[in-house]
């Protein structure tokens, strides 16, 4: 068994090289492990939900993930979420987690009974792993050499398993992988699959999540495995869309998840997760039609979205054109978005997508709006704290320039009147002109062309003089006796 | 001398009178005419002759003669410039008159004697320093010649003579006929076997003007050059950016065989801050450049690059260091009024800029987002009313009443009335069409020639197994590209 050096989630060090780590995703990563870097956000506000019974809806190692976040970036439950965490760590069996959560608390909490480093239990966890990585080693061994196809499965399996829960992901791909040639049915694929999958989401490799869930969809079982497997697949492929950056596909996958997902994903995500992630991004990259019909009108994804009521009352709001009352809503629960293990890192962009959409969507049926309006609309905190609200260095006039300068809205600030005028277009003129240009461009091109042709038809190409030496050639110096008598600057 | 005199006159007067005659009758009498002057012997009274001679009439008599005046005059007071050609005096007058009265087919017949003139003529205005008595007389005389589309030497130094003497309008007539041809052997030798005589109105200025025919000294590739780089100069100096960024293009996108011109340097330094003034931006050089060659630029280019640099990222503090710092090399590149215009062009283009994001706004916003040295409201009002007046902006100024008098800047969606602007298609459309119609007859000219004389071309083909090139279509300006190509090729092969 080879421990590959890149690994950054074996040895003892992971907070140093998870900083480091490269490739698909490794975001995520260096959440979980990176102290060292300090978290990217931090959170004043007191989130909505409750902890106990938010975390109580999750299992597995996403578990820890999630603790570990919400104590790192937020300052209100900082201390709960780590205590809570490092409680987490010392139940299961990996040493680099509880060390990270330690230190972590540590620095919140300096004072704390749980902030100092258990280091018998460190030192007794690190053996036991050592003994029961060679057993399951040896076991394996063992089975290889009896050639017995389901016994070498289930070793690797145990293995991965053990890996998994020590925190050894890459390992643990590796394995699961490796049970691949020995699976024998469909059933066995596909478990094979959900766990490499499991494994992969947990690294941020979101590529992997991708191709696997096409693996997976492309096999060849029975229907009601299919219909069983369906939902965590769209949802696992959803997350690999959203955290690509994909936002539209992301939301039609989150959108296509079956509700019969319920819990059965808490490993991962859940089904208020679906709700949220797949609300935000189709708010984000849908249009009012696309988000009555696809959205509010699908019966399957209501049962979702019945679950986060706020999320379903955002999109309805943004259909009946209250982008005010959405955007409110959306901004109430942006600390809870921002604690979230996978959103944290979109919620920037899909909020600014959000908020473009609505001042486009809002400029829609006018030719022209005063500032003062769309400021009630868009800005309303300004309102009371600047005495003129539509100047033209108010944050919200500014914001419309920068919008109009990168061409997404194609209007025109009065700061006169104080009103946006959308650009009227002269389609006549548009077409006349961008004729003309091409033609203008063709005669150019072409002249040139045809006087290159007669020139060097003509034997006039630049070449350095033949009295010359050979060696002159190149640098142009020959011309230079010959060049320009007089600038028209000194005549 | 009477004798003579009536002899020349009789031959130009029997033409005139059978002005219905065959071209070929024609050339015969005006080829003997010509043998008969040159091999007349002995002494002419050439004062005599010129007197009584009509320069428009007996075009070919007065030249002859004129130069065989001019000869003797060279001859005795063994000066190359003799002080009677010099403008004031008599021989300036009747050279003058000539050239702007004679006749352009008899003209045909002597042209190597035709140049010397306008040669000689604008040599007598550079030596007393008087470039503008010439520009006219040798503008009338290239115009009156009329060699559409053909360049000459002649063309290289009235251009020059107009940049001497800063009177460009007078070479725009010159420079608004397209060049497309040179003089050379090379590309007349196909043209032989469609042999017209000279005097044929039919001729075109592409076959009279030849090597043999001397209207043209023999050109060298620092003449066209120096012809477009000039022609440039005059168009920027007219603020016509951007037809002076195509005879840029022209100069910099010139064929090179292994060493780069430095006249195509000068032109490139001068495309990237005409490309500037004209867009605000480095427009992309015409695809015709060769990579080497544009790497040469970008490496003899340096400070005009980081120039371009701090203009396009809209930082004026760098651009006025970058102008400040590369002051000698301006100078020394003779650019500096170019480069002292960029402030004005930098600021336009910001102007402008705004009038994209907004339709109306305050002077000192204006003053406040341009961050140019504009600091007070009032010069901003008086730059931004420079720009509506000069037509570069379609905006109005307001003076406000009540709020503290600000100005308030109001830009139009539209530029003109819509009567207007179809007007001005209209008048562009019928321009562009004149234009396309000379390229186009100059592109099927261009590929003909490809097809016709070139055996060499089949052996290419043979050579490197291009299957169609034979096939080079003559008539689809379309296939221009791989013509032109094959051409390249030819020449490459032969050096």
């Amino acid at each position: 068994m080879d421990y590959t050096q890149s690994d950054p989630f074996y040895g003892a060090v992971p907070a140093q090289s998870a900083g480091s780590v490269t490739g698909a995703g490794g975001v995520d990563l260096e959440s979980l492990g990176g102290n060292v870097a300090g978290p990217l956000v931090k959170v004043d506000d007191p989130p909505k939900f409750e902890l106990e019974s938010y975390i109580a809806n999750y299992t597995g190692r996403t578990r820890f993930n999630r603790l570990f976040l919400i104590g790192t970036c937020s300052t209100y439950l900082s201390v709960e979420a780590l205590k809570a965490a490092v409680a987490e760590a010392k139940g299961g069996r990996d040493v680099s987690r509880y060390e990270n959560a330690v230190r972590a608390l540590a620095e919140v909490a300096p004072g704390d009974p749980e902030a100092t480093l258990d280091t018998n239990w460190v030192d007794h966890m690190k053996k036991s792993v050592k003994a029961e990585t060679d057993r399951l080693e040896h076991e394996l061994r063992g089975y290889k050499n009896n050639l017995i196809k389901e016994s070498i499965r289930m070793g690797n399996e145990d293995l991965g398993q053990h890996y998994n829960q020590i925190g050894d992901l890459v390992s643990a791909s590796k394995a699961y992988s490796r049970m691949r040639d020995y699976c024998t049915t469909p059933t066995h694929i596909a478990s094979m699959l959900f766990k490499i999958i499991n494994v992969a989401i947990e690294r941020g490799d979101w590529l992997n999540v991708q191709t696997n869930v096409h693996r997976l969809r492309n096999l060849q079982s029975k229907q009601e495995e299919q219909a069983k497997n369906e939902p965590k697949m769209s949802a696992a492929l959803g997350l690999s869309q959203l955290h690509s950056g994909a936002y539209v596909d992301a939301a039609n996958s989150f959108l296509a998840t079956d509700p019969s997902l319920g819990d059965s994903y808490n490993e991962v995500l859940t089904s208020n997760d679906v709700a949220v992630y797949g609300g935000l991004c189709a708010l984000a990259s849908m249009d009012r039609n696309e988000l009555q019909r696809r959205v509010l009108d699908n019966n399957s994804f209501r049962n979702f979205l019945e679950l986060e009521p706020h999320i379903r009352r955002a999109i309805s709001f943004f259909c009946n054109s209250k982008f005010r009352a959405c955007l409110e809503i959306l901004e109430a629960y942006k600390a809870d978005y921002l604690l979230d293990v996978h959103l944290q890192r979109h919620v920037k962009t899909l909020f600014t997508r959000i908020r473009t959409k609505s001042i486009q969507q809002y400029l829609v049926p006018f030719s022209r709006v005063t500032l003062e309006s769309m400021t009630k609309m868009f800005a309303p905190g300004v309102i009371g704290g600047q005495a003129d609200p539509t100047d033209s260095n108010s944050p919200f006039v500014q914001e419309l320039i920068e919008l109009i300068q990168d061409g997404t809205l194609d209007a025109r600030i009065d700061l006169e009147k104080k009103v946006l005028v959308s650009n009227q277009v002269n389609l006549r003129t548009d077409v006349q002109q961008s004729i003309l240009d091409s033609l203008d461009n063709y005669i150019r091109e072409a002249h040139i062309r045809v006087l290159r042709t007669n020139i060097i038809q003509a034997g006039l190409e630049v070449r350095s003089d033949e009295r010359r030496p050979r060696d002159d050639r190149g640098k142009g110096g020959d011309t230079f006796g010959n060049f320009l008598p007089r600038g028209p600057g000194v005549m | 001398m009477a004798e003579i005199l009536a002899h020349l006159t009789s031959a130009s007067s029997e033409l005139r009178a059978i002005s219905d005659t065959r071209d070929e009758r024609y050339d015969t009498q005006m080829r003997d005419l010509v043998a008969y002057i040159k091999n007349y012997d002995k002494d002419l009274d050439t004062q005599y002759l010129l007197d009584n001679l009509d320069p428009s009439q007996h075009t070919l008599s007065y030249l002859l003669i004129l130069n065989i005046h001019v000869d003797s005059l060279q001859k005795r007071t063994k000066e190359n410039v003799p002080d009677e050609i010099k403008p004031g005096n008599d021989l300036w007058a009747e050279v003058a008159y000539f050239l702007q009265h004679f006749d352009p087919i008899q003209v045909r017949y002597a042209g190597y004697e035709w140049r010397r003139l306008v040669e000689l003529l604008a040599q007598a205005a550079e030596v007393t320093a008087k470039p503008f008595l010439a520009v006219h007389v040798i503008k009338e005389a290239l115009l009156r010649l009329n060699s559409p589309g053909v360049l000459t030497s002649l063309h290289v130094t009235f251009l020059r003579l107009t940049l001497l003497s800063k009177s460009y309008h007078h070479a725009l007539p010159v420079m608004e006929r397209w060049v497309f041809q040179f003089p050379t052997s090379s590309v007349q030798a196909y043209r032989k076997h469609i042999s017209r005589p000279l005097c044929s109105e039919d001729t075109f200025g592409d076959t009279f003007i030849s090597d043999a025919s001397g209207f043209s000294a023999k050109l060298t590739y620092r003449d066209h050059m120096r012809f477009f780089l000039y022609g440039a100069m005059i168009y920027l100096a007219l603020k016509e950016w951007n037809k002076a960024l195509h005879w840029l293009s022209i100069v910099i996108s010139s064929p090179v065989n292994d060493s780069v011109s430095k006249i195509m340097i000068e032109g490139y330094k001068k495309w990237i801050l005409a490309s500037l003034l004209a867009h605000g931006k480095l427009i992309s050089s015409p695809r015709v450049i060769s990579a080497h060659v544009l790497k040469v630029y970008q490496t003899l280019t340096k400070p005009y690059a980081s120039l371009v640099d701090a203009f396009e990222r809209g930082d004026y503090p760098r651009l006025r260091a970058e102008i400040d710092i590369g002051r000698s090399v301006w100078r020394t590149d003779n650019n500096e009024g170019l480069v002292s215009q960029l402030f004005y062009a930098y600021n336009s283009f910001l102007v402008i800029k705004l009038g994209r994001t907004f339709s109306a706004l305050t002077a000192a916003d204006v003053a406040q987002r341009t961050l140019a040295p504009l600091a007070f409201s009032a010069n901003i009002e008086d730059f931004v009313a420079l720009l509506v007046m000069s037509g570069t902006l379609s905006a109005t100024l307001l003076h406000l009443h009540g709020q503290s008098d600000a100005t308030m800047l109001r830009f139009f969606a539209r530029r003109e009335s819509y009567l207007n602007s179809e007007i001005r298609m209209r008048t562009r459309l019928v321009e562009e069409a004149r234009v396309l119609g000379l390229i186009t007859k100059d592109a099927n000219q261009c590929s003909s020639e490809l097809q016709l004389g070139n055996e060499s071309l089949q052996i290419l083909s043979r050579n490197q197994r291009w299957p169609d090139a034979s096939r080079v279509s003559g008539d689809a300006v379309g296939e221009l590209n791989g013509g032109l190509e094959i051409d390249e090729d030819i020449m490459g092969d032969g050096t």
